[in-house]
């Protein structure tokens, strides 16, 4: 869907599907999409 | 034409866009009402064309392409606006310039695209479109900025509000328009192979230099390389050279894709840098706070499920008054040929077979004009996006997409706005199930036949209305659950494929653009009359040949004698040993095969076979008749048991030819609607012997 952005997402709500803001776009993801994503623990950036 | 020469015929646009960037509302501003709507012929996608004037009075020609997140294509659609910015389309000229439509809002989103059409060295200009919406939530672009590092024009408007379209058209009127300067460097370890391929691309497919590099780097990104009816193939030689360059790079464990797309990425980010400025997060947006409550776990519901009840009960009342009077008017016309012409099979095939056979068709137009009026309502509001989101989880339970459940829910009205809704389906397999299961839903078209075989069912005045109610509702209830395990069925076997992948953008919400929608409707329902109504026009003329040849050789032949010796009597009796052990005789049969035009027909049929002029579904006298018909041998033939079989026959059985024909068309196959056919009666059969055979042996 073209975010190659450096990307803020939140979690906005759901279980099954999941409602995520990404850069302002809110996109709908069912489970098995969402289980297609790699999370990864960041470093702590000081601001 | 070259960038820089003045035309001498009509030149011709392509916008492109990604989807929600308001591309068609800037499209429909831009051309009014001259518009051509059709399909790419040989694929399902709609192809709009229209025309406009430049600053000078010159016409101007538009192609309204496809929305496309990116030129490596997942779909059909994308695959169609790749294909027609390349030139591998021999249907649709290669536009001679650009104009890339993006949202303001998610401007370097949106730049992935614009970024590979100006690698394709055609003159491009940048519409910035809702930009009053961007500056509203405090999101500043140097658009100045961006128009120097691209090197094309960018202008800002807002198509909604009818912004910035003089600006547009001014840009769009001039002879000359600059190629982009932008300057992006091709990965180096990546940058041999695009070379070698842009050069044989040139040489074996004819290909202009920068074309040929754009298609090159696209070949390299485009893992699937999704190809769609009617367009070029590439040379064999292009294909084996791009085999050897994968096979090297996956010897070397170099993912290439990935490289080429970050690398692209990292040339937008360079660009976005200085020119977008983001306010701080603030408090919930508006969209945010209505979708507090419409997708809710359980407002969310509630007011899905008004929506819904809001659309079902339409379909069914609203149009019932158009319907009436379509059916009026059709009637009226076979009447007047009737009376015009003299008699003879030339006046009984124009009013019985053209005008009674178009005009069954044509009935439908209301609820398709409906149904689509809804659909455009809850798309452009951004509403349908959320009820996907809503259904998909139940959807799922069968394998199939949240999407689908609008094409089946009108399905219940009838299939074929259903069928045709499916468009908006992407995965084709999931399309392709929707449509297959979308005529098991119990459409208006099978009421009459319930409603006398209820009426004839149960002939005392005393049986409650609940009784008679109950028996409905198990039919549609069966044909849902036909519907759910056919679907579940052809996922896990015939179509079988992952599960679905939701990733659905939901647009901001947005006051609904009523043009816009009627104008859609209008178009879809013009769509309709015109491709249906010229392949059910062939249909019912042979149908009308196969009840009405060979002719009685008694001139004075009632009309139940007729058909007994038509063709389609004949097939009543050769269907009688078939269906037989359903509890048909051959009478039921020459009412299957009539109805084959359309499930209604069953009633005017038996109302010919048992001699009852006038019939309707209500008529006392051919439920009467049905009462007292009986075997050879005195039994009776509508026996309870065969009125609940003969339901449950045309809960299943694919009994519509107008369905058959949308099928069609929307497959580009005659292979799909031949299948539906095949099990669809396969299993009307089956479920209604079983229910006879087992209601038989229970003593019913």
């Amino acid at each position: 869907m073209g975010f190659g952005e450096a990307a803020l997402v939140t979690k906005l709500s759901g279980s099954s599907t999941s409602l995520c803001l990404v850069n302002g776009t809110r996109l709908a993801l069912n489970h098995d999409a969402a289980r297609c994503i790699l999370v990864e623990h960041l470093p702590a950036v000081a601001h | 034409m070259h960038p820089g020469v003045a035309v001498s015929r009509m030149p011709v646009y392509a916008m492109v866009g990604n989807p929600n960037c308001g591309k068609t509302t800037l499209f429909n501003a831009l051309t009014g009402l001259r518009q051509k709507v059709g399909n790419y012929p040989g694929v399902t996608v709609e192809k709009k064309i229209g025309e406009t004037f430049s600053q000078h009075g010159r016409p101007m020609k538009i192609i309204d392409l496809p929305g496309a997140y990116s030129l490596a294509a997942r779909s059909p659609d994308e695959a169609v606006t790749r294909d027609v910015l390349l030139g591998r389309r021999a249907d649709t000229p290669q536009p001679d310039r650009i104009i890339c439509v993006v949202d303001a809002s998610n401007l370097e989103r949106h730049l992935y695209l614009v970024h590979q059409i100006l690698d394709l060295g055609r003159p491009v200009i940048v519409a910035v479109n809702m930009i009053d919406l961007a500056i509203h939530n405090g999101i500043k672009l140097d658009l100045t900025e961006l128009e120097d590092k691209l090197g094309v024009p960018v202008i800002p408007c807002s198509a909604v509000h009818g912004k910035g379209l003089v600006e547009l058209r001014l840009a769009m009127s001039r002879t000359e328009l600059p190629l982009a300067r932008h300057h992006w460097d091709v990965p180096a370890p990546i940058a041999p192979a695009v070379a070698e391929i842009q050069a044989t691309l040139i040489d074996a497919d004819l290909r202009a230099p920068l074309i040929a590099r754009a298609e090159a780097l696209l070949l390299l990104t485009d893992l699937e390389t999704l190809r769609v009816a009617g367009s070029k193939p590439l040379s064999t030689r292009t294909m084996a050279q791009l085999d050897t360059w994968r096979q090297r790079w996956a010897g070397q464990g170099i993912d290439w894709s990935r490289t080429l797309i970050h690398s692209r990425h990292e040339a937008i980010h360079q660009i976005c840098r200085d020119i977008i400025r983001r306010p701080r997060e603030t408090g919930p947006s508006l969209s945010d706070q209505i979708d507090a409550v419409l997708v809710h776990s359980l407002w969310g519901w509630v007011v899905f499920g008004a929506i819904m009840t809001a659309l079902f009960f339409s379909i069914f009342t609203l149009a019932e008054y158009p319907m009436h009077w379509i059916d009026l008017g059709v009637a009226a016309l076979g009447a007047g040929v009737k009376g015009a012409m003299a008699q003879g099979d030339l006046r009984d095939l124009l009013s019985d077979g053209v005008i009674g056979g178009v005009g069954g068709i044509v009935i439908f137009l209301p609820q398709i004009l409906i149904l689509f009026f809804f659909v455009g309502l809850l798309e452009s509001t951004g509403y349908m996006a959320r009820a996907a989101f809503l259904m998909d989880r139940p959807m799922s339970k069968v394998g199939l997409h949240g999407k689908s459940f609008i094409p089946l829910l009108g399905s219940y009205a009838c299939a074929i706005p259903g069928i045709m809704a499916t468009r908006t389906i992407e995965n084709a397999k999931d399309r392709l199930i929707t449509i297959l299961v979308a005529p098991l839903l119990s459409c208006s078209a099978r009421l009459p036949v319930y409603l006398l075989m209820i009426a004839t069912l149960l002939p005392s005045e005393a049986v409650s209305a609940t009784t008679k109610v109950g028996i409905m509702f198990f039919m549609y209830a069966l044909g849902t659950l036909g519907a759910f395990g056919f679907a579940w069925l052809f996922k896990r076997t015939l179509l079988r494929s992952a599960p679905p992948l939701m990733i659905l953008e939901l647009p901001p919400y947005q006051p609904p653009r009523f043009q816009d929608i009627l104008r859609q409707m209008f178009e879809r329902g013009w769509l309709f009359l015109k491709n249906a109504g010229t392949i059910i026009l062939g249909i019912s003329i042979v149908l009308w040949c196969l009840t009405t040849y060979p002719k009685h050789p008694d001139p004075a032949a009632t009309p139940a004698a007729q058909i007994a010796g038509s063709f389609a009597g004949q097939a009543g009796h050769l269907l009688e040993p078939a269906i037989k052990p359903l509890g048909f005789d051959w009478r039921i049969g020459i009412g299957l095969v009539t109805s084959f035009a359309a499930r209604e027909v069953f009633v005017s049929s038996m109302g010919v076979i048992f001699g009852v002029a006038g019939t309707d579904a209500d008529s006392t006298p051919l439920r009467e008749a049905l009462r007292h018909a009986t075997w050879p041998d005195g039994a009776a033939l509508f026996t309870p048991l065969v009125c609940i079989v003969l339901m449950i026959y045309y809960v299943f059985a694919m009994q519509c030819m107008s369905t058959i024909a949308i099928v069609r068309r929307e497959t580009n196959s005659w292979k799909w609607p031949l299948f539906q056919i095949a099990y669809m009666t396969g299993t009307a059969w089956l479920v209604s012997f079983i229910v006879y055979q087992a209601g038989r042996a229970l003593g019913f």
